[in-house]
């Protein structure tokens, strides 16, 4: 698996020239930036940095956390967030598929799931290079737990952060 | 000198860490999301339940004094596939808890989605805002084999 | 802080029943997943995936002050339940933890191959063979086949044991099924004992082991056995190479406890009774063997509904008023001694009512005034209400109020929708001439939108919870003390308890809720809503008990999700009785003439196989195993409320009231030896529900402790959700 170490610096001269890819998971519609006037639109008021981290990502779906092991979430205690956004670069110099999949479920007070497995969010696909850059929005919020997986028949390294929102929406 | 508060309106308590000094906080933002609900619903027999198990009580809720929540959210799993409605009636009441009348505005009813092992995941009220202060929620299993329904609701502000 | 590690190959099956315990002891826990059951299984941890015989998972495991197996089998001839933890059996080291078997699946019918060769050859009990039971286990309790599956067991249908705990020297009743096979799964179970290999547990014993939980400093440790019995008409009697629990080195074996079921707990609103879990007993005692020390001990508490109480017409026994005033004042002379021994404070809760709204003879009131009870009955209820008064002043028997007239149908509060031809107490705030606000008024209207100048000037401010409303335009009560009381609002509410309150001082009490606990069990289990919560902290009230569904049973109101409103606690309630409210009083552990659940073993349904009821009269043994039975559900139901509901576990003193010996009340159970007036056995209930779960608060001297409701609402505030 090649690896390429990046700076903050360099991430952000990326971010300028490289073309942003808002990845669509199967299934749940993307809602554009900017709202025509009359449609309700959606309001954060409150955001939190959920998971910030590099994952290595091969053949197998694996947590961004790194692991294979189905039962663990990527986070927990995110049932106070309305929608969560999954942003993220893939470094890696040859084009290939990178995977990407949002698992849920909801647990009880104790912290154990309610029953066996995830609930699938939704799939989405890059091809990374030209594109590097990913943005998921998750609008199935109030989850308990959520387990977010990366997979790409060539390793990849894919640099992401996940944040919560509270919000409402309006008129 | 151990320092003491005035607990339950009545009774002097030492600060310990059983017996914490209530704090309030200033500029606090409440919390979004409480749960609400926790359950498994036996559809092994058939006819129409609530999600505590109750028949033959239509005026009895399965969630009381929820005013101050916008929305709920109803996450299951079930085990079983076989075909099951679900009913989610509300109604508001008076400052004292009690319904402003007998019976139930019908907000959402259909088919229970998903299959056996499944996750799944609905809104009440799927549009707009909820704000009433008793729910009952039903399900009934109207064919094939019966199966546990796990159910989570968690009420959003 | 103590951390275990919990192992199940099925999180859809896995009862939540075990987090909660664990959750109430403030014993941290990692959940793992088998991926099979088979020793090839892998378990996943936060580690990673680790095969089962792996370095990695021994070193895993050795981060923790236990490991629990969580799975069990419902029949011997199931191939792979827990076959992976073949391998731990033999990590034995000082340095690994002790693992904790409950129900173990290790019969002959497993044929994986790596299961039986890695099957330590010098494990001391017999493995089971579902083809030669007799030969390799001992039918329990009689050997009759439970009509569904003994494992199963929920807050009814218990099996009856008495052991024998060996290094403690103490006798315990508690629900005991080591293992459990049937025809079928689920259907026609029997309960089994183990069988001792004596010579591979004589090697053991003479063996020096070395681990924080060899107690004896042994490699082998036969832990408890069937009790041998203290009379000789009990004729259920065990080989001596029987056993229910044993230590292999550091390898608990222990009876079932908590089924493999998709029980969720919910958050206290409401549990349904079949799922029920009365065997915890021995996750109790094995967390303790382990040395596990929880964080918190748990208060055990009783409290008990109407001390004083009375019935017209008592067929068979027939007893005269006296005969039953003498009875409970024999009763609580028992048990306000009991908790003065224990440190306990068993909560009564007063009938009242009969001062103002009834002259049935079954009132507190009625018994120790009415004119309709003759004056020696009347003489001895005035004796029982002194005990209980001085009881309540010193803390060993608190009382509080409890009215089942408040409301309709002979319930608690809130009862319907109007309560008839309520008639109120005098004086003091809320009583008769006072002319006060029988209703909710007609127009509310949160003070911070009401204009000026429109409520006009009789206006009231009420506060129910966090709703603060301006009212005026009421439906008053009149000078008089009778009018139709609407119910659901709180000044109905501060009525009726005013009136309660009023009731228990003129008996002579200070206070109507429990002395310092600020408490009582409300009649019914009916808590009413919102608007009774809040006129009972108004008066002093930190907590209640009460159903889910709190106006039984009118049934429009639930309790709040957490049973905590605004700091108020609403505490579950769990009764025992031994005969279901409609047979009246009880016909004592078991009556061939009994109504329809008229005794215990009828009531919950302890009769397997018939094995009670067809050999009552011609074999004494079949009343030892009724009792058996009795206490195992009570003592189990009771341990259930307190480790899990954190709730209020109750009698009804009247309802057993005459199946007792009235020469000599207390005397503890022994058989057709001593008999009650109409001459089967006796049998106390509270004495025996008091003196049983005192040798189980003996044994279990880590994990709890008597206690009073003022600990239980504590630890409630501490452990709840939200």
């Amino acid at each position: 698996m090649s690896a390429e170490r990046i700076t903050r610096r360099e991430m952000l001269k990326r971010l300028v020239i490289a073309p942003v890819g808002a990845a669509v998971l199967t299934t749940l519609e993307v809602r554009e930036a900017s709202a025509a006037a009359l449609q309700r639109y959606y309001a954060p008021y409150f955001v939190a940095v959920l998971w910030e981290g590099r994952t290595r990502c091969d053949s197998l779906w694996r947590s961004l956390k790194g692991d294979v092991v189905a039962i663990l979430p990527t986070v927990q205690g995110a049932t106070p967030y309305d929608r969560l956004y999954w942003t993220g670069y893939a470094l890696g110099n040859a084009p290939v598929n990178v995977d990407m999949r949002v698992l849920a479920r909801a647990v009880d007070h104790n912290g154990v799931p309610l029953g066996s497995g995830w609930r699938e969010i939704g799939q989405a696909t890059i091809q990374t290079p030209p594109m590097r850059w990913f943005r998921v929005e998750i609008p199935e919020g109030h989850w308990d737990e959520y387990r977010l997986e990366v997979r790409s028949a060539t390793p990849r390294l894919v640099y992401s952060r996940l944040i919560g929102s509270q919000g409402y929406w309006r008129e | 000198m151990p320092v003491r508060f005035l607990k339950n309106a009545s009774e002097l308590a030492d600060v310990s860490w059983e017996s914490p000094l209530p704090v309030a906080v200033t500029n606090a933002k409440p919390v979004p999301a409480d749960t609400l609900l926790i359950a498994t619903t036996n559809l092994f027999p058939t006819g129409e339940r609530d999600l505590l198990g109750s028949t033959g009580a239509p005026e009895l809720p399965t969630l009381d004094a929820c005013g101050q929540y916008r929305k709920l959210i109803w996450f299951y799993f079930r085990e079983g596939a076989a075909d099951t409605t679900y009913t989610i009636l509300a109604r508001v009441t008076d400052h004292n808890g009690a319904p402003l009348g007998a019976g139930w505005l019908t907000i959402a009813s259909g088919t229970l989605p998903g299959g056996a092992n499944s996750w799944n995941r609905l809104e009440i009220p799927d549009t707009g805002d909820a704000y009433y202060d008793q729910y009952r929620i039903l399900v009934n299993r109207t064919g094939g084999s019966g199966y546990y329904l796990i159910s989570k609701i968690v009420g959003v502000r | 802080m103590p951390k275990v590690c919990l192992i199940t190959s099925n999180l859809t099956r896995f009862n939540k029943v075990w987090t909660q315990v664990l959750r109430h002891l403030g014993i941290d826990y990692t959940l793992c997943v088998a991926t099979s059951g088979g020793v090839g299984a892998t378990i996943q941890t936060p580690q990673g995936g680790l095969a089962a015989n792996s370095t990695d998972l021994r070193n895993y495991f050795r981060l923790f002050d236990a490991v629990i197996l969580c799975d069990h089998a419902l029949t011997l001839s199931e191939t792979a339940v827990i076959n992976y933890s073949v391998y731990w059996l033999s990590w034995n080291a000082p340095e690994d933890p002790p693992f904790l078997f409950f129900n173990p699946h290790f019969s002959t019918a497993i044929t994986e191959s790596a299961y039986n060769s890695n099957f330590p050859s010098d494990f001391p009990i017999v493995r089971p063979n579902p083809s030669d039971l007799a030969g390799t286990l001992y039918a329990a309790d009689g050997g009759s086949p439970s009509a569904f599956t003994p494992l199963f067991t929920g807050a009814a249908a218990a099996r009856g044991a008495c052991v024998l705990f060996l290094a403690e020297n103490i006798r315990a009743h508690v629900m005991t099924v080591c293992n459990a096979h049937g025809a079928s799964r689920t259907a026609n179970v029997v309960p089994y004992y183990w069988r001792l290999n004596p010579t591979q547990h004589s090697t053991l014993a003479n063996t020096n082991y070395t681990h924080r939980v060899a107690r004896n400093g042994r490699a082998g440790e036969i832990l408890a056995v069937p009790a041998p019995p203290t009379n000789p008409e009990d004729t259920e009697t065990y080989p001596s190479d029987c056993v229910v629990a044993y230590r292999y080195r550091n390898i608990f074996w222990l009876p079932h406890t908590i089924r493999s079921f998709f029980d969720t707990m919910n958050l206290h609103s409401w549990y349904t009774l079949g799922n029920w879990t009365p065997m915890l007993f021995w996750l109790l005692y094995g967390l303790q063997l382990a040395g596990v020390r929880p964080r918190y001990r748990l208060p055990v508490q009783m409290e008990t509904d109407h001390p004083i109480e009375s019935g017209a017409n008592t067929p068979p026994f027939n007893f005269s008023y006296r005969q039953q005033m003498e009875a409970l004042l024999a009763k609580h002379d028992y048990m306000r001694e009991f908790a003065r021994r224990t440190g306990t404070a068993i909560i009564h809760g007063v009938r009242v009512g009969g001062r103002h709204r009834t002259t049935s003879a079954s009132f507190h009131w009625q018994m120790m005034y009415g004119t309709g009870v003759p004056a020696d009955a009347r003489a001895v209820a005035q004796q029982i209400n002194q005990l209980l008064v001085a009881g309540h002043r010193e803390g060993t028997t608190p009382c509080g109020v409890h009215d089942h007239t408040a409301g309709n149908f002979q319930g608690g509060y809130w009862l319907g929708d109007v309560r008839a031809g309520f008639r109120r107490h005098s004086g003091m705030r809320y009583g008769a001439p006072a002319n006060v606000p029988i209703s909710r008024g007609r127009c509310c209207v949160a003070p911070h939108v009401l204009p000026a100048g429109v409520a006009p000037p009789n206006a009231l401010t009420v506060q129910v919870g966090d709703a603060e409303m301006v009212e005026w335009d009421h439906t008053m009560s009149g000078t008089g003390d009778t009018f139709d009381l609407p119910l659901g609002n709180i000044h109905a509410a501060r009525i009726v308890i005013e009136s309660e309150i009023e009731e228990m001082l003129a008996l002579g009490f200070p206070d109507g809720h429990c002395a310092g606990h600020k408490y009582t069990n409300t009649a019914a289990n009916a808590s009413g809503g919102e608007c009774y919560w809040q006129a009972l902290k108004e008066f002093g009230f930190r907590g209640v008990r009460s159903a889910s569904a709190c106006n039984e049973p009118h049934r429009t109101k639930r309790v709040v999700s957490n049973r905590l409103w605004h700091g108020f606690h609403l505490i579950t309630d769990a009764g025992f009785d031994l005969a279901h409210p409609s047979a009246g009083y009880s016909r004592g552990l078991y009556y061939p003439d009994s109504p329809s659940e008229g005794d215990g073993v009828r009531h919950w349904q302890l009769d397997h196989g018939n094995d009670i009821s067809a050999n009552w009269t011609t074999s004494a043994v079949a009343a030892w195993r009724a009792y058996r039975r009795v206490v195992c559900q009570g003592i189990g139901n009771w341990l259930f409320t307190t480790a899990v509901v954190l709730g209020g576990f109750y009698i009804h003193l009247g309802t057993q009231l005459m199946i007792i010996s009235l020469s000599d009340p207390n005397a503890r159970f022994n058989g057709w030896s001593v008999q009650n007036v109409i001459g089967h056995p006796h049998y106390n209930h509270a004495v025996e529900l008091l003196e049983n779960m005192d040798a189980v608060v003996r044994l279990l001297s880590d994990v709890l402790y008597w206690g009073t409701i003022t600990d239980v609402m504590d630890h409630r505030e501490r452990v709840l959700e939200g």
